[in-house]
């Protein structure tokens, strides 16, 4: 099916849809309503097709008339007429045999944004949720609220609200669901739907009837009954304990959330339920699925601080894999310095070294930040933190060189003497091979705290100055002036000629911001 | 609630949009659009608000399956949805791709209509979505060259499942129901995880499998599956005891499987949804005596006379002789003053190029039989000045994939279907493949 079609193919289609013969192959018209379908979602204009689409709407089979049904929604606020045409054969539908038939002319008729369509479909849907069979219910419950958004007054004034209410006793499951959320949606001007005990009970005991995703969302809904005592808390985490091990994430983590909330004033309660969910949440670690991975740590984050004892020996779950896209990557290197303890940073530091040194340039910096977090955080393990970076700082990879010192740069390196001498060792060995603007600010404001251990810091800044030009960044030009000038203070011999140069040089820049400092410094 | 769904291919119309509530801006897919495009999909997370609108998506097979709301969702939630959406597409439509959606368009929307109303999830397995769906399914056919004209040359029909036979959509149209086949595929895949030191040490290791069936049949006939007799499970807390046998750390089974058969006979009866699901996924990790499928050990000498680095790798497999590792690939970062390289390796089928912008050596193997052994010497040539740092070569990365073999050593002894209606036997194919997922040999 091309969905390239050209505007003028809708004189085509128009003709087409005229025809008698086609409109009595189906598989002819499906092709046709589909391509009227691509046109719409692409944006275009298709009301030239409403007279076709109206023919369409009563077509006996299924597909063209489900598709022409979604047409008429997403175009429907234009074109008025169509609207007015199409009711009749909607309100016959509403009554045809068929009960997928009704359930779709339900639907739809509540989906038109339109004056007239509303008395319509309130009527309908109204009549709807005393219907037989379960699929039209449903339809009718849900259509409802779409006639609330429509016009907010009216659900309310059909007496619909307690209807709803009472049609959370049907024998469908997901009736029930739909009704949950209906009266949510409608009474949301009042804080939702309110639940008393009888319903949460009778929620309770068909819990297992619902389908996953009912569950999840009634396991949501649930945080706002408040129980009456320890009892009813007691039933309720009953009831609900298995699906703290459930295969769907979105039903697990509800329950967690739900079971942290009503067991509020039991402090080691929720310890336990904390364990007994602990491995099917890092049990997603492993899966593969990047996007699953990536969501579920960031679940456990939330709660990480409370419970950081319990994932402290399962640290290995969160080691990166090589296939891992990036943002994967960094989530879980932030998680480390949360996790180290006395027992296990020699490994996580042995890990933590070897994503410092990959090719992937946020990757590494954020493993070397993570060490630095690690350092700073529990000093007392901070000596292999600090012989690691001893190790890197040897490296003649420009981006790793230029990452250790913008994360040098957060330390108060006077703490430590050795790593000093080794960065300003560094610093005259590699200056040349830092290329990125922040590796550049990164060692000059290093040089500049501690320049007066470092004997070739003037030749490094005239290297710089002769490549000073209107290509240098704005950040690496400003850092300059600082550097020199705090060097001159150290070294004023060597400096004065560096200094003169630089000012001359930056008052005559085009920046303003610039000139404003040198004019300052002058 | 969700407002609208969409499928995005790489550039970028949608293929498929659908909006539940008319909250959303008509032109949430350009905002979306706007988002992934200014920076490199691997940096974007999975769900994140612009505008005003909240956007979530997982990314299958270059294609982004995405959802948007005006109010903020459980994250977790909408991505368990979308990830059962893609696999409820690959159900109907066998193949999940940008030809295959672009062909089944009427039949996804028919999908979007009946799992989600209002955007609320009403429905969203296969087999209760299957009787609202009218549409039927175009194949949309990815047949390999070799395939085609081995077909046309012999015109046999042989025994040997053809890779693509997994692929066809579960649920077929009514005309195919009299010429449809019984079929059943189990596929077991085993994912290695694996840090292993220079001097060929394991540091860590950790396997993660799972045994996967594709359901083609009708009905629910009852399935029993025996497991290795010498199979063992963890129990918590309790040590593995030595042996060869096979040993699970951690297992968990799907809903529809019985396991009370298990314990004596490792025989489990299962009762299977129509469709493709996990029977059993396990992972087996720590420490423990499984072999390594691999074995690279590598020597590195600075040469004579010249700043050049000889760097020497020599690649074992330890796989079975009757099985054989295809694409293998060897990824060995090289220290960054690397300007070229020159290579001589054993063999055909194999090559090796240098990457310059990220300083890597990859050497790729087509097939590596078992028990035997690939080397490849490269040369590092240095033209631009100053000592090779040794310390810069490796970790090698490896990438792999075996079938007919699993490393834990776990296997399905039979497969017996009872069926009481129907009469007809089924096929019953069984794959085992070993892929790696992240292995990795230190060097120094």
């Amino acid at each position: 099916m091309d969905i390239y079609d050209g505007l003028t193919d809708i004189s085509y289609l128009a003709h087409q849809l005229e025809d008698r013969a086609v409109l009595a192959d189906s598989s002819m018209c499906r092709n046709l309503i589909g391509k009227i379908l691509s046109k719409t979602m692409r944006g275009e204009d298709v009301s030239a097709l409403h007279p076709q689409l109206l023919k369409l709407l009563a077509h006996p089979d299924m597909v063209i008339k489900k598709m022409a049904c979604q047409v008429m929604i997403e175009t429907a606020v234009e074109g008025s007429e169509l609207i007015i045409l199409a009711i009749n054969t909607l309100l016959q539908d509403c009554r045809d045999s068929n009960p997928i038939l009704r359930g779709i002319a339900i639907k739809t008729l509540c989906s038109l944004k339109h004056p007239a369509f509303t008395e319509y479909g309130i009527k309908v849907a109204q009549h709807g949720l005393s219907d037989q069979n379960a699929y039209v219910r449903r339809s009718s419950v849900l259509g409802c609220t779409k006639i609330f958004h429509q016009d907010k007054m009216l659900p309310v004034d059909h007496g619909l609200v307690d209807e709803l209410y009472s049609i959370l006793r049907d024998c469908d499951p997901i009736v029930v669901m739909n009704a949950l959320v209906s009266l949510e949606e409608i009474l949301q001007s009042e804080g939702g739907i309110v639940f008393n005990k009888n319903i949460v009970h009778h929620l309770l005991n068909k819990f297992s009837t619902f389908t996953t995703w009912g569950q999840a969302y009634i396991l949501k809904l649930l945080q706002k009954y408040v129980p009456k005592n320890e009892d009813e808390i007691f039933d309720i985490l009953n009831i609900l304990d298995s699906y703290l091990s459930h295969s769907n994430l979105g039903v697990l983590t509800n329950t967690l959330e739900l079971f942290l909330h009503i067991l509020q004033g039991f402090p080691h309660l929720q310890m336990e339920v904390y364990k007994k969910s602990l491995d099917s949440l890092l049990w997603v670690l492993g899966s593969g699925n990047a996007e699953i991975s990536f969501t579920m740590i960031e679940f456990i984050e939330k709660y990480l601080t409370n419970v950081q004892d319990l994932f402290f020996p399962h640290f290995k779950s969160f080691f990166c894999r090589y296939k891992d896209p990036i943002y994967l990557k960094e989530k879980k290197i932030s998680i480390f310095p949360k996790l180290v303890t006395k027992d296990n940073v020699e490994e996580i530091l042995d890990e933590l070294s070897m994503y410092s040194t990959v090719f992937q340039q946020e990757v590494s910096l954020a493993a070397m930040k993570a060490m630095a977090k690690i350092v700073e955080n529990q000093p007392d393990l901070a000596d292999s933190c600090l012989s690691k970076f001893g190790i890197l700082l040897q490296s003649e990879v420009g981006h790793i060189i230029s990452n250790i010192l913008q994360v040098l740069q957060t330390l108060d390196l006077s703490r430590y003497g050795d790593l000093q001498a080794l960065m300003t060792a560094a610093c005259s060995r590699h200056a040349h091979l830092v290329d990125n603007e922040e590796g550049q600010c990164a060692l000059l404001w290093l040089i500049s705290e501690y320049g007066a251990t470092v004997d070739e810091a003037p030749y490094i800044i005239e290297d710089y100055l002769e490549n000073f030009g209107a290509k240098t960044p704005l950040k690496v030009k400003l850092h300059l002036m600082t550097v020199t000038l705090k060097l001159f203070f150290h070294q004023p011999a060597q400096c004065q000629s560096i200094l003169g140069e630089l000012l001359e040089k930056c008052l005559a820049d085009s920046n303003t911001e610039v000139q404003l400092q040198a004019l300052f410094y002058f | 609630m969700i407002s609208e769904i969409f499928i995005l291919p790489g550039h970028n119309t949608a293929l498929v949009s659908k909006r539940f509530r008319c909250d959303t801006d008509k032109e949430a897919k350009k905002i979306f659009v706007q988002k992934i495009k200014s920076r490199d999909p691997q940096h974007s997370q999975p769900h994140f608000k612009e505008n005003g609108h909240y956007f979530y998506y997982v990314k299958r097979n270059g294609l982004f399956f995405v959802a948007v709301s005006k109010n903020e969702i459980s994250p977790v939630f909408v991505i368990e949805f979308l990830s059962r959406f893609y696999y409820i597409c690959k159900d109907f439509c066998g193949v999940v791709s940008e030809d295959s959606i672009q062909a089944n368009v009427l039949l996804i929307y028919e999908l979007l209509d009946e799992i989600l109303d209002c955007g609320y999830i009403q429905l969203a397995t296969t087999e209760k979505l299957r009787p609202y769906i009218q549409s039927e399914p175009v194949l949309v056919s990815e047949k390999s060259p070799a395939e085609d004209i081995a077909s046309r040359l012999f015109g046999i029909e042989t025994r040997v499942a053809p890779g693509s036979a997994a692929n066809k959509p579960v649920v077929c149209s009514n005309t195919d129901l009299e010429s449809r086949k019984h079929e059943i595929f189990v596929d077991v895949i085993e994912k290695i995880t694996a840090v292993i030191n220079a001097d060929g040490t394991l540091s860590r290791m950790e396997v993660n499998g799972s045994v996967n069936m594709k359901n083609f049949l009708m009905g629910s006939p009852q399935i029993k599956m025996a497991f290795n007799e010498d199979l063992t499970l963890s129990k918590k807390g309790a040590d593995k005891g030595y042996g060869n046998h096979v040993h699970l750390d951690k297992y968990s089974f799907h809903q529809c499987v019985k396991q009370e058969g298990f314990e004596k006979s490792r025989i489990l009866t299962v009762v299977p949804p129509v469709g493709e699901f996990s029977v059993l996924t396990y992972s087996v990790g720590g420490d423990m005596s499984v072999t390594l499928p691999f074995r690279l050990t590598s020597a590195l000498e600075d040469l004579d006379r010249s700043r050049d680095m000889m760097v020497t790798l020599r690649l074992r497999a330890e796989i079975p002789t009757s099985t054989q590792a295809v694409n293998v690939t060897v990824s060995c970062p090289v220290p960054g003053n690397v300007s070229s390289m020159s290579q001589h390796l054993t063999g055909p089928g194999q090559t090796a190029i240098f990457l310059s912008e990220n300083k890597h050596i990859v050497w790729k193997i087509k097939n590596l039989p078992g028990k035997t052994e690939a080397v490849g010497q490269f040369r590092l040539i240095n033209q631009t000045g100053g000592k090779m740092n040794k310390q810069e070569v490796g970790p090698v990365a490896m990438e792999f994939e075996v079938s007919g073999y699993t490393n834990t050593g776990l296997q399905i002894r039979y497969m017996r279907v009872y069926d009481r209606e129907n009469s007809y036997v089924p096929f019953r194919w069984v794959r085992y493949i070993t892929i790696s997922d992240s292995y990795i040999v230190k060097i120094l």
